[in-house]
């Protein structure tokens, strides 16, 4: 599902984020990338939705070479693949509803498949009862839900999840990392960056570990180290 | 397809509310430029009346009585055709009664009085001598001399009439055409600096939609559309500026004597339409092409 093949990439002249990574994550993984800040991980995710491309190397979606995917084409890239960040990047001016029904409205979706939708995956991620809540009234795990509600609402592919519990308390952070388990287990590939030793340890899932750029060990069922 | 156009539309009303302040700025500045753009054309249109008699380097205009023969007229012919080495035969115009009542109607448009009392039948017909010679003495001699045949009503130099007026015209088209294009860019600037703006306010909407898949135009159309009505906007204000302008300037010049020959400088509503069709289009697609340069240059994230 995802391939890099001796992927490089330097910012500037000689800050080199990522060095000569190479892996390969299969349709249906859960994979870790871990390391200390500035290790290359969130270079990596970047260059996984094309939001960078590398000076060096290729990265492959479901069998494609997106280095060589024009500008124009990006967009479709990246309908197929949710992204959640840390710190959520919710509209603040919109309620529940309508920051996952933006997903699909922006890639125009009629309004009965956003009708049928949205609630389907509020219901999924426990918010079918706040769908009318604006951001600030939510807390930080509500918040992250529902991020990762208009990440999965299109049925992607691919999840890639930058720090998803890195604002967030231990058992919150749990309860996310049971609902990005769950999306896994109904077929998408999640890719998550962090550096929460603690769930890493806890979920058991292969672990690509990263060190000023360079991947260090790559181990299935890993822990953090 | 329909849930697009109502998406593009909403954000643009949305957007166009938020930052009143700046809309106002470049609305306002883009009708002022529009309408100083307007006025440029009319104020040229108003001298091209007055230099019309003058085209194609006419120096002197014999006017011959409406009642001549056609014997007296090409006698008239004959004597100015006497001296090829002093004028340009080749460019020798002479304008019937029917010619010279065309051109009588652009020359007193803004003077109906006048206008009424020319009919074809009484107006005086024109011979229109291109002179080789840039000796003015000469060609004021010659003048005289046609001055002194019979049924020659007149003789005017464009000496006496023209060069004045051109040079006023070359002027006055340089000072405002350079005022409306600095203007306009100005406006554009402005519509340009209206657009980033709302693009830097909504840079986390911008950001979240590029990472759902939202294309860049389905981004930048709304923006588009934002500066468009802004550039329309301005246009509707500047036209409604010229018409009160034009209006104001018709009803002044009516007020002159006739023949002082300033009902020349009115402007027949026809082309003040044309105009106005004109500085809608301009001011939309300054508007559109200043704020899609500056979505372009802002959709990078």
């Amino acid at each position: 599902m995802i391939r890099l093949d001796n992927v490089t990439k330097v910012y500037g002249t000689d800050s080199v984020a990522v060095r000569d990574v190479s892996f390969d994550i299969g349709k249906g993984d859960f994979v870790f990338l871990v390391g200390p800040s500035g290790s290359g991980k969130s270079t990596l995710l970047r260059l996984m939705n094309r939001q960078e491309r590398p000076e060096r190397g290729d990265v492959w979606i479901a069998g494609r070479n997106i280095n060589e995917l024009s500008d124009s084409r990006v967009p479709f890239l990246r309908r197929g693949m949710g992204n959640v960040f840390q710190d959520y990047k919710l509209l603040s001016n919109k309620t529940v509803f309508e920051n996952v029904a933006f997903a699909l409205e922006v890639i125009g979706k009629p309004r009965h498949v956003i009708r049928q939708q949205v609630p389907a995956v509020l219901e999924l991620v426990g918010l079918e009862d706040k769908h009318d809540r604006l951001p600030d009234q939510l807390s930080g795990g509500e918040q992250q839900r529902v991020s990762i509600a208009r990440a999965f609402v299109n049925r992607p592919l691919i999840m890639l999840a930058d720090e998803p519990t890195g604002n967030l308390d231990p058992a919150t952070g749990e309860g996310i990392m049971q609902l990005l388990d769950s999306i896994n287990r109904s077929g998408t590939t999640v890719v998550m960056a962090t550096h929460d030793h603690r769930i890493v340890n806890m979920m058991r899932k292969r672990v690509i570990q990263l060190d000023r750029g360079v991947l260090v060990r790559d181990q299935e069922r890993g822990v953090y180290e | 397809m329909w849930s697009r156009i109502a998406y593009a539309f909403r954000e643009t009303w949305a957007s166009f509310r938020r930052n009143l302040t700046l809309t106002a700025a470049a609305v306002v500045t883009s009708a002022i430029s529009l309408l100083l753009v307007g006025a440029t054309f009319l104020i040229q249109r108003g001298f091209d009346n007055l230099l019309v008699r003058w085209k194609g380097d006419v120096q002197m205009i014999v006017f011959v009585a409406s009642d001549a023969a056609p014997e007296q007229i090409a006698y008239i012919e004959e004597v100015i055709k006497s001296q090829p080495a002093v004028i340009d035969l080749n460019n020798l115009k002479y304008l019937d009664k029917a010619a010279s009542f065309e051109e009588a109607k652009v020359i007193f448009t803004g003077d109906p009085t006048l206008l009424s009392l020319l009919t074809p039948e009484t107006i005086p017909t024109q011979f229109k001598v291109v002179p080789l010679t840039g000796d003015a003495a000469l060609v004021r001699s010659l003048a005289e001399q046609y001055r002194g045949l019979p049924k020659v009503e007149g003789v005017s130099l464009a000496e006496d009439e023209f060069q004045v007026i051109s040079t006023l015209s070359g002027f006055v088209r340089t000072v405002t055409i350079v005022m409306s294009v600095v203007l306009l860019g100005v406006a554009v600037a402005l519509i340009w600096n209206t657009i980033r703006t709302a693009m830097f306010a909504r840079r986390r909407e911008i950001e979240v939609m590029k990472l759902v898949g939202a294309t860049n135009w389905f981004i930048r159309i709304p923006f588009m559309l934002e500066g468009l009505l802004q550039g329309l906007i301005g246009g509707v204000a500047s036209c409604g500026g010229l018409w009160a302008l034009n209006r104001a300037w018709t009803s002044g010049v009516a007020g002159f004597k006739p023949g002082t020959g300033i009902s020349a400088l009115v402007v027949p509503g026809s082309y003040v339409n044309g105009v106005m069709v004109m500085l809608l289009v301009i001011g939309a697609l300054a508007g559109a092409i200043g704020s899609g340069i500056a979505a372009s240059r802002f959709l990078d994230v």
